[in-house]
């Protein structure tokens, strides 16, 4: 599989603040990677930085080749990790603009898993409770046909049987030839599902390695690695 | 894409702008029945008045509500978590700003034409017509006085620069809102305020040192305003050509230069928090 992400030397600096520090890694397509770490590791500075809405203090970062931009955007899914949707609008509407931004937009599925929800798409989105709310954003997101998927902590704050359905969702839904990078400290719940995974500490890439990896050199599952690592 | 993006601002910018302005409309309709009704008795004056008053006041409202929807759109589109779709959309920062300007300076013209329509119903029947023909007469008058001076020729190229004017001041002043607006973004905290702050900074800071300049100027050359002043006087239909055309060419620069300015920091600078 082709390289669908590469970091190199990147740094991010806010204020006084480092948040990441000179993180370099590549990542290969058709891969589900969890990006690992507590809370303040840096998850989701990089996770802004992929999608460009940050701007690295210093390095580089390369999605497909290139620099986020107008052409990556066209090719990674992102979903932030706090609702993005104008609350005005109703669920056809925001599926609307996403048919008319994103070629690989799949329109019937989304109105499909919606209608799986039992969301009415012309209800408003401001009258859906805060997990609904949550669904259509990930379901917005695993609509696409994209290259790459980037999920931040798409099951922290929910329901176990929420997080099912949207584990589920990513893994009924996502484009097989894709990568998806999964953002979360709650490892157990995704472990399964992983192929490989970034452990980020303080801002550092501090482990790169592939599930298999970890469970034949360190004979650990990787959520015990990763209490074993990031112990206080 | 583009087009795609031009649908959906004005999209929004019909959710703003509607619903005050069909009030302002509803509240126009209603100054012009009420006068139906005309008589004498005290109460007919109240309730004239106090719909003349409300339709001012939607007036005002409406055209408040335009400038607050320009500066809305694109701040809290851009910056706010709104951003989080609307810059990870397949878009250039480009195509966003060149679209968000338009929309803006097509809304504010929108906008004066609703309550040039609410001031036409208000006033419908023999108020409108007198009005109208009074506008004709005058603008009978300029033209046939620019034809009697022999500037007929000039009066179609004058109107093309005041309307060019009156465009590109209008877009240069909501790309002048969208600099402040992502100057304000470069700043730790508080972002909303070191908008206003920038804002108000460059707004008192150009009046000083235009100020400033004149005063020097004055002093060095004691002559040059009477000098400008006789060139205008000797050259009337060049000094209207200068002065309009002028105007939108200084515009235009300062338009580009508030565009360059914001895009660069969008492309460049851009922290969604």
């Amino acid at each position: 599989m082709a390289e669908i992400l590469r970091c190199e030397h990147l740094t991010k600096c806010y204020h006084n603040t480092t948040a990441l520090e000179d993180v370099s890694f590549t990542l290969q397509g058709g891969k589900i990677i969890g990006l690992l770490g507590p809370n303040g590791s840096g998850k989701t500075t990089l996770i802004k930085l992929i999608n460009g809405l940050l701007t690295p203090t210093s390095g580089g970062i390369f999605v497909d080749g290139n620099k986020p931009g107008a052409e990556t955007k066209k090719i990674v899914a992102y979903l932030p990790d706090n609702s993005f949707l104008n609350n005005w609008m109703t669920a056809k509407q925001i599926v609307e603009l996403f048919d008319d931004f994103y070629a690989d937009f799949r329109p019937e599925l989304a109105f499909e898993m919606l209608k799986n929800l039992g969301i009415n798409p012309d209800q408003k989105l401001k009258t859906l409770s805060k997990g609904n709310k949550e669904k259509v954003c990930l379901i917005l997101v695993m609509s696409r046909n994209a290259m790459l998927y980037v999920l931040d902590e798409p099951i922290a704050a929910v329901d176990p049987a929420t997080r099912d359905y949207i584990i589920s969702t990513i893994l009924n839904n996502y484009n097989k030839d894709s990568s998806v990078i999964i953002s979360t400290h709650l490892i157990s719940d995704v472990e399964q599902i992983l192929d490989e995974v970034l452990f980020l500490k303080n801002g550092r890439l501090i482990m790169q390695k592939t599930v298999d990896d970890i469970r034949e050199e360190n004979g650990k599952s990787v959520d015990a690695l990763f209490r074993e690592v990031f112990r206080w | 894409m583009v087009k795609k993006l031009f649908k959906h601002e004005i999209l929004s910018y019909m959710r703003q702008l509607l619903p005050a302005e069909c009030v302002m409309l509803g509240i126009a309709l209603l100054v012009r029945l009420v006068q139906f009704a005309e008589t004498d008795k005290s109460w007919y004056e109240v309730v004239f008045t106090s719909f003349v008053v409300a339709l001012v006041v939607a007036v005002l409202v409406c055209l408040i509500n335009v400038v607050v929807t320009v500066i809305k759109r694109f701040y809290t589109n851009m910056f706010t978590h709104e951003g989080y779709l609307t810059l990870t959309l397949p878009v250039t920062p480009f195509q966003h700003i060149t679209v968000k300007a338009l929309i803006g300076a097509l809304a504010v013209i929108e906008t004066l034409f609703v309550c040039f329509i609410g001031l036409c119903v208000s006033t419908f029947g023999e108020v409108m017509v007198e009005l109208f023909r009074a506008a004709g007469y005058y603008i009978t008058s300029f033209i046939d006085m620019c034809a009697k001076l022999g500037y007929g020729a000039h009066i179609a190229p004058w109107i093309i620069e005041a309307v060019l004017l009156m465009l590109i001041s209008l877009v240069s002043t909501i790309l002048f809102y969208y600099l402040c607006i992502s100057v304000g973004q470069l700043s730790h905290k508080n972002r909303v305020a070191a908008s206003f702050g920038f804002f108000f900074l460059v707004y008192f800071g150009v009046q000083i040192l235009y100020t400033i300049f004149m005063v020097i100027l004055a002093i060095t050359d004691f002559e040059l305003f009477d000098d400008i002043a006789a060139f205008f006087e000797d050259h009337q239909v060049a000094g209207i050509h200068i002065i309009l055309g002028g105007g939108a060419a200084l515009y235009a620069a300062f338009g580009a230069l508030f565009f360059f300015i914001s895009h660069k920091i969008i492309n460049t600078k851009l922290n969604i928090e």
